[in-house]
């Protein structure tokens, strides 16, 4: 999604059409920025933003707050790949149960928002493996 | 929301008046073709609030600047575009739990 939206920018700055998926991305951001208290990342977002271009990563940054990762993060990410989900998708699923807001001291987000359909439907079809009451949105 | 739009002999198309009208179109109004991996769509510009804000932030030279540094990032493969997405991909593994904070006791 974040990667959706920085690649937005850049077709902005070549006066570039954007694709669907930056589109709806940018689209997402945008409104999720009016109507929630906090947006946040991971870690690893948050370090590939780091290290691109700042012109266009760091409004980004400066937007949004990374999640470091709680005790049973890792743990509850193990689990979820019990349930078919691939270790790069249990981590950000773990991230929305077990993402620990260190300025606020906060565990967990309401929702999870995705470009990846598959994903979505997947952990819509797995809702009831206990302990997530996250919400997955495209 | 979804419109299907059929070509006519000559080639052209005609979007709907209700269309037209939500979307705010006049005659003499330029529409983009694109074709991309998605299939062919019809581009009407506008940009998002949070975009737009960004860009407009912007001074003339930072502007140029974003387009030299976009120049260079489409110019990537879509490959090494990827790599770059992916980098220090996070182990779930229990012997990378160390990093891992104590849950906050309220």
């Amino acid at each position: 999604m974040i990667r959706r939206v920085y690649e937005r920018r850049v077709r902005l700055a070549l006066a570039k059409p954007p694709t669907v998926l930056q589109v709806e991305a940018a689209n997402s951001y945008a409104h999720i920025a009016t109507i929630a208290n906090h947006l946040y990342i991971t870690e690893q977002t948050a370090n590939i933003l780091k290290r691109r271009t700042e012109i266009f990563a760091a409004p980004i940054l400066a937007d949004t707050r990374a999640l470091k990762k709680a005790r049973y993060l890792r743990r509850w990410a193990r689990r979820l790949t019990d349930f078919a989900f691939s270790s790069e998708d249990a981590i950000v699923l773990a991230y929305g149960s077990f993402g620990l807001d260190v300025e606020s001291k906060t565990v967990g987000v309401d929702a999870i928002i995705t470009t990846d359909i598959r994903l979505a439907e997947h952990y819509e079809r797995r809702q009831g493996m206990g302990k997530s009451n996250i919400a997955l949105t495209i | 929301m979804m419109e299907k739009l059929t070509v006519d002999a000559e080639g052209k198309i005609v979007i709907p008046p209700e269309v037209i009208q939500k979307r705010g179109l006049h005659p003499g109004d330029e529409l983009t073709l694109v074709e991309s991996a998605e299939g062919l769509l019809v581009y009407q510009g506008g940009v998002d609030e949070k975009t737009l804000a960004w860009w407009n932030r912007l001074d003339d030279r930072q502007r140029l600047l974003a387009e030299d540094y976009a120049l260079r990032d489409e110019n990537l493969s879509e490959h090494e575009r990827d790599a770059s997405w992916n980098q220090e991909a996070e182990s779930i593994e229990i012997e990378a739990e160390s990093d891992e904070l104590d849950l906050p006791t309220n």
